[in-house]
């Protein structure tokens, strides 16, 4: 089950606090997987900080150039505090995981596993 | 998506249902109290709120919307039972409300009870919306400066997530540096003014164009998270094409400075800041 993908990259990430699946076609938070629970607000303000970065304005702005101008399917960001990290399913435009997590986290293999659990979160639909 | 919502409803395997305790200062806090627990109520689940003289209102609830009542006091309202509730403004909407403030004569604190609902959602269920309830109802927002408190089941009590510890922001500059030691093209930029660039022409072309960019609606959209929303932050867009390089915005409190990198460089860049 869904819940169960996100529940496994999560414990496969220790430096994780928080996985969640998102609409962001929507702007809405499907599923968390999260230590404790957040109020729904914050993880509102995520994903509308995700839709933003990847579907809005700054998502078109900042698309990474390419011979096609390329849909942007990766953000992250780097604060003093810790990472978010908002990554768009392969399989499903619509879909990204959300993820905030600290500063130890190995970014390159937490994008590459979560790549992984939206196409297989895909297959199950 | 409402397909989704309905299968993530059975997806999640929360069988055993959530009770807490819902006190507020005040009948109007109690009301927008209420309609947070709505707000706040993703999945399809049946919401009760019992008083303390033992009158319960029940409803389901997905999506963050009522979509019917299934229970309420005998005495108040019996023809809402099962009618679909949808928008704010309808006689259903009214009823509730007026059946809200009856639960609430007595006032005294209320027991919320949360179980699975008992069958999927159907996404033609329009249902209404706990926000259009408390503009319908002249309650402000939902989330303002009215606190509930939740007397009892602490363990079950939202709270906040768990802050990373607060750490040194890096030097901007000597992140900087290291980004564009391995970028094809940057600009750094001070307000409108250009102040270094670097690369090929059509490149920087590009990011001059990405650093000229106004991006209100991101500075407000990073206003919600927090302390990771503050500046100095570095953002990265990527498109997970082997061949674009990524875009890396480093947004610091005077400057901004925008690079093409290789994607690969992602994990290296990451260690770098929260090394510096």
């Amino acid at each position: 089950m869904i819940r169960d993908h996100l529940d496994g990259l999560k414990s496969g990430f220790p430096d994780c606090y928080i996985v969640m699946l998102a609409d962001i076609s929507s702007d809405t938070v499907l599923c968390v997987s999260e230590a404790e629970q957040s109020l729904q607000e914050t993880l509102d303000a995520y994903c509308c900080l995700a839709v933003e970065m990847l579907n809005g304005k700054t998502g078109g702005v900042i698309a990474p150039p390419g011979p096609e101008k390329s849909a942007t399917d990766l953000a992250v960001v780097l604060a003093s505090p810790g990472t978010m990290i908002f990554v768009r399913s392969p399989s499903d435009k619509n879909e990204a995981i959300l993820s905030v997590c600290n500063c130890k986290l190995d970014t390159d293999a937490f994008v590459a596993a979560a790549r992984a659990v939206l196409v297989k979160m895909a297959v199950l639909e | 998506m409402l397909d989704k919502l309905a299968k993530l409803g059975h997806a999640t395997g929360q069988a055993q249902g959530r009770v807490r305790l819902l006190e507020t200062a005040g009948h109007q806090d109690m009301l927008v109290a209420i309609l947070r627990e709505i707000d706040e109520t993703i999945l399809g689940r049946l919401l009760t709120f019992e008083s303390h003289d033992g009158q319960t209102v029940g409803m389901e609830v997905a999506n963050r919307r009522i979509l019917r009542f299934i229970q309420l006091p005998s005495d108040v309202e019996g023809a809402l039972i099962d009618q679909p509730l949808e928008g704010a403004d309808g006689p259903e909407a009214g009823a509730f409300h007026r059946t809200l403030v009856a639960l609430l004569k007595d006032f005294g604190p209320l027991q919320v009870r949360s179980t699975k609902m008992s069958r999927a959602t159907d996404p033609s269920e329009i249902g209404c919306s706990a926000d259009a309830l408390a503009l319908a109802w002249e309650l402000g927002p939902l989330y303002g400066a009215v606190e509930p408190v939740h007397a009892s089941a602490p363990a079950l009590e939202p709270e906040p997530t768990p802050s990373p510890e607060p750490e040194p922001a890096p030097e901007p500059d000597e992140f900087a540096a290291f980004c564009q030691s391995r970028a094809i093209a940057w600009v750094v930029f001070r307000g409108s003014e250009c102040c270094g660039q670097s690369g090929p022409d059509d490149m920087v072309a590009i990011a001059t164009e990405i650093a000229g960019q106004k991006l209100a609606k991101l500075d407000k959209a990073f206003a919600g998270v927090g302390a990771l929303g503050q500046k100095p932050r570095c953002m990265i867009f990527g498109s997970g094409a082997e061949a674009a390089p990524s875009v890396v915005y480093i947004d610091g409190a005077t400057e901004r400075t925008v690079l093409l990198i290789p994607e690969q460089n992602l994990g290296a860049i990451s260690k770098r800041w929260h090394s510096s």
